[in-house]
């Protein structure tokens, strides 16, 4: 079954076109890299697949169930993790909410809601942090914290908005050496700027600049890099200063 | 004051006050971590257009503030969710278009009523019984609203993207509690009148904020701290024949700027 499948979508906002002609088709169990640059559209993509914002056209399917249907399915880790700047919770707390929808409205959260949350926020390395305010904490603590949050959700899907922006180089390397580690169950897309990682961790590639393109690649090669940057539609491509006589060859998904 | 206990009237403003202090402790917890003072603020004031329509009509003035601030505080949340950049404009116009259409009905109404004073400023020392009967199925909505969504309101305060993506009704949920907000204006207006609800809302979650680290803790020490100040008040304005309203305000802005000076002496 594909993880995310996507037809002909187009979001605007009022007479500003953000996406146009957007369709993807991902299998189950990738590690898609999604990159482009700023404005291009990537984390309002990702916004209309979380049911957040709605397209003004094409079908959205995740897990072949429509967008409202596959709430819960998709764990999210959001770029602004300074938000809700003075809310009063702590970080545990921030990580049960990721058990609020497999337990329902009334449901008390029992013991092995505690094992299932403590057991992630032990595997991300904050449980000493489990009683701290969330805004005590730093943008790496805090942001391992939401990747807490989403994982005790047992999702069968991680988003994560540009993960790196808020941590260092080595906590970048421990984040997607995590990351590999989850992608063994669960399929994982990650918006990022830094393209180093793309060889390193990714199975496939998209490109988002208005348009999406689509590179289904289990490593990336230079003659891979050109296809995966290279095109119209993709900015990006002429900030990593690839020649432009080097676009072409890439497939339009 | 403790003879003072022992009058009808007393009794009535304490209770008036503990329903007052419940709801708004509780309301005004989310009203300020949601950053929405403003709109309470504007459902406040419009809720005057609401008395003065009752007047008008010649109905319980209460039932007409309750309607008038419902329908404003929906069509606020209508604004601020469809133009957030605008939104604080339009909530001002609001604000003082109800407070215009309250005062041109009023003129319309034949007799001047002085009773419409107490709106504006309170009078909990003259609080009726039936006026008590509304407060208190006033109070118990927004109670039942708390205990039914309070983990939806946790998560969507917190995170409302997140939220969305979990499948919380965040929509219909902000515009529940914006009904909340103006069920509780309407609940405060007895107490402290309208002018001066906002501070009732405000001041003791934004202290309990500085000390307290959890929405429930800061619900619960909103509510002790409204009670603290509104009997105060209360004493204060029977021992000294002072507005009783104003006397409660001034208690809580006092404990108000107390606890910013300690609060900041304690962190240098």
């Amino acid at each position: 079954m594909n993880a995310i499948e996507i037809n002909d979508l187009g979001f605007s906002y009022g007479e500003n076109p953000i996406l146009t002609d957007v369709s993807l088709a991902l299998p189950e169990g990738e590690f898609l890299a999604v990159i482009g640059p700023n404005g291009g559209g990537k984390s309002t993509l990702l916004k209309i697949i979380l049911g957040i914002l709605r397209q003004n056209r094409g079908e959205v399917r995740v897990f072949g169930k429509t967008v409202s249907d596959a709430a819960g399915l998709i764990g999210y880790v959001p770029q602004d993790v300074t938000s809700a700047r003075g809310f009063p919770i702590n970080a545990f707390q921030v990580a049960m909410m990721g058990r609020m929808k497999l337990k329902g409205r009334f449901a008390r959260a029992d013991r092995a809601d505690i094992e299932k949350v403590r057991s992630v926020m032990e595997y991300l390395e904050v449980e000493h942090l489990a009683g701290s305010p969330v805004d005590n904490l730093s943008g790496g603590q805090k942001q391992r914290v939401f990747i807490s949050r989403a994982l005790a959700m047992e999702p069968k899907m991680l988003f994560l908005d540009e993960p790196t922006s808020s941590v260092d180089t080595k906590g970048q390397k421990d984040l997607f050496d995590r990351l590999r580690e989850l992608n063994k169950t669960m399929t994982i897309v990650v918006v990022s700027h830094d393209l180093s990682i793309i060889p390193r961790y990714a199975t496939s590639v998209a490109c988002i600049n208005n348009k999406l393109h689509f590179h289904s690649s289990p490593e990336v090669t230079p003659e891979m890099l050109r296809m995966a940057y290279g095109g119209t539609g993709c900015d990006e491509c002429d900030s990593l200063g690839i020649p432009q006589n080097l676009h072409g060859g890439h497939t339009h998904a | 004051m403790l003879e003072a206990l022992s009058f009808g009237f007393m009794q009535n403003a304490l209770l008036a006050g503990l329903f007052a202090c419940i709801a708004c402790g509780i309301i005004g917890t989310l009203v300020v971590v949601n950053r929405i003072v403003f709109i309470s603020g504007g459902i406040a004031h419009a809720a005057y257009g609401g008395i003065g329509l009752a007047f008008f009509l010649g109905i319980f003035p209460l039932f007409g503030a309750l309607g008038f601030s419902v329908a404003v505080g929906v069509l606020v949340a209508f604004i601020s969710m469809s133009n957030k950049k605008r939104a604080d404009t339009v909530i001002g116009v609001v604000w003082s278009l109800g407070m215009a259409v309250g005062i041109i009905l009023t003129d319309l109404t034949p007799g001047y009523n002085v009773d419409l004073m107490s709106y504006l400023f309170g009078s909990i020392l003259a609080v009726p019984q039936s006026d008590l009967w509304l407060m208190a199925v006033l109070d118990l909505a927004v109670v039942l609203f708390i205990v039914f969504f309070f983990r939806d309101l946790q998560a969507m305060s917190f995170d409302e993207d997140f939220a969305v993506s979990i499948g919380v009704p965040v929509k219909p949920l902000y515009y529940l509690l914006i009904i909340m907000v103006a069920l509780t204006v309407v609940l405060i207006i007895r107490v402290v009148g309208l002018i001066l609800v906002i501070a009732m809302i405000s001041i003791p979650p934004y202290i309990a904020e500085r000390y307290v680290k959890d929405l429930r803790l800061m619900m619960v020490s909103s509510v002790v701290l409204n009670l603290l100040f509104t009997v105060t008040g209360l004493w204060l304005s029977y021992t000294f024949n002072l507005t009783s309203g104003a006397a409660i305000i001034m208690v809580a802005s006092a404990a108000f700027f107390l606890s910013e000076f300690f609060g900041r002496v304690i962190k240098s």
